[in-house]
């Protein structure tokens, strides 16, 4: 997927819509400060906006990868995810949890701050059981939860789309959004970019892993179904060229990590593995 | 240099808008008072636990009176009953924005603006960047059609038949 070209900074931003009639001096200054704030802020995207931003960077990963047309892999994945995601640290995010399979032979899974949750077949095929696809989904559905997507964007970056968005939806209705939409298409594009290619920080990928070690044990799983898929994952870069491995720490240091966890209970009741192994059996089939 | 006036509500719901930017997306445990959803969809249920029946379902920016929040649930009044029951304290926000900021930002922003910064103005955004970006974004609705209640999905999840 072709990156766009790298944006100005926020200043010179600002001043073209100085330039261009649309603020003045004075406002585009105040808007620069607010908009840095709010970047630097802990979370600076109500569950609401952080939707609408998921929801634009969902339709830019769509336009790299095509979804695998199977009604019935689809329906699966989805319902799994979406249970799952109750046990995850922000069970109800603006308009849920959701989930998709790409077709393509790639090792990978994108998640959009949005809770759009994209698994490509590959990756999917690197799961021998109900359990690890459920550990594949809890460490997307946790880097959903917590807001990793949102956080990898460099703060300056940030601060760009912030401000471009506040102008836009200041003008909604107006038409005269045009002028701006250039570059807040590039910010979205740069962010799918970077959730496609190059991940999350190292701290949040342990953190991924933890929480979706506990939220398996909550489920009724097995919580060491995590470690074997790490394990299992390949070392070097796969058909396709983008490597699930190549985005996350060594696997070494992850399943060092993984160790010292302490887990909740099983909080689900009548839980049926016999069950979970025959429709998993069914379902790789398709994969 | 002559300055347009922007269409719609203006400078002061931008600076609103910013403002509202830095809500607390999971607030700590929270003293006695009100609050609002901040989430499409949220639930109450009968204790705190995922798998605890579900007493009521909350639209967007529905009002919760919170007894108090802990350990990531909230204790609230359930709207409409003397009933008591259980949300993710996640779901909730403050129920008005934060004071300082907006007086700080915009002076002079009336109620109606800071009601309407919280209604329709992110789907409008939208509206806006997808006829100028052209994006497509028939597969991200195709994603988000299917919806299961929680009661079925932990059915699922179990492997029940």
């Amino acid at each position: 997927m072709p990156r766009s070209p790298a944006p100005e900074g926020l200043s010179a931003f600002a001043d073209q819509a100085v330039i261009d009639g649309l603020v003045d001096g004075q406002q585009a200054a105040a808007l620069k400060e607010a908009a840095r704030a709010a970047a630097e802020a802990a979370h600076p995207f109500s569950p609401e906006e952080e939707y609408y931003l998921g929801r634009a960077v969902a339709a830019e990963i769509f336009s790299a990868y095509r979804p695998y047309g199977r009604a019935d892999i689809n329906a699966y994945i989805d319902r799994l995810g979406q249970g799952l995601a109750l046990f995850s640290p922000r069970p109800e995010i603006f308009a849920g949890y959701h989930f998709m399979v790409m077709d393509s032979e790639e090792i990978n899974a994108i998640a959009s701050p949005g809770g759009h949750i994209l698994v490509t077949r590959g990756l999917l095929r690197k799961t021998k059981s109900e359990d690890e696809l459920a550990a594949l989904l809890c460490h997307e559905i946790v880097h959903v939860a917590l807001g990793h997507g949102l956080a990898s964007m460099q703060g300056a970056r940030l601060a760009q789309v912030i401000f471009d968005y506040a102008l836009r939806a200041g003008k909604a209705g107006g038409g005269e959004a045009a002028v701006f939409a250039e570059s807040f298409g590039e910010a979205i594009s740069e962010l799918a970019s970077v959730l496609i290619v190059s991940g999350y920080s190292q701290a949040s990928e342990f953190r991924a892993d933890a929480e979706a070690k506990r939220m398996l044990a909550a489920a009724g799983y097995d919580p060491e179904a995590l470690a074997r898929l790490i394990e299992r994952l390949p070392a070097t870069e796969d058909a396709g060229g983008v490597s699930f491995v190549t985005m996350h720490p060594a696997a070494s240091s992850r399943l060092e990590a993984l160790r010292e966890i302490p887990l909740p209970p099983v909080q689900i009741a009548n839980v049926s593995a016999a069950e979970r192994g025959a429709r998993f059996n069914a379902m790789r089939k398709l994969f | 240099m002559k300055r347009r006036t922007t269409k719609g509500l203006g400078l002061p719901v931008m600076f609103l808008f910013l403002t509202a930017t830095v809500l607390i997306a999971q607030p700590q445990a929270k003293a006695p008072g009100e609050m609002r959803t901040q989430v499409a969809k949220s639930h109450i249920r009968a204790s705190p636990s995922v798998i605890a029946p579900i007493l009521a379902t909350l639209e967007y920016r529905a009002r919760v009176f919170v007894y108090e929040g802990k350990d990531g649930w909230a204790k609230v009044q359930v709207p409409g009953s003397n009933k008591v029951g259980y949300m993710f304290l996640s779901s909730l926000a403050e129920k008005s924005l934060p004071a300082a900021g907006v007086d700080a930002a915009a002076p002079g922003v009336s109620g109606s603006e800071v009601a309407l910064a919280g209604k329709g103005f992110i789907a409008a955004a939208e509206e806006s960047y997808k006829k100028s970006a052209h994006a497509d974004y028939s597969r991200v609705d195709a994603m988000e059609a299917a919806e299961y209640s929680p009661a079925s999905l932990l059915a699922f999840l179990s492997g029940a038949r």
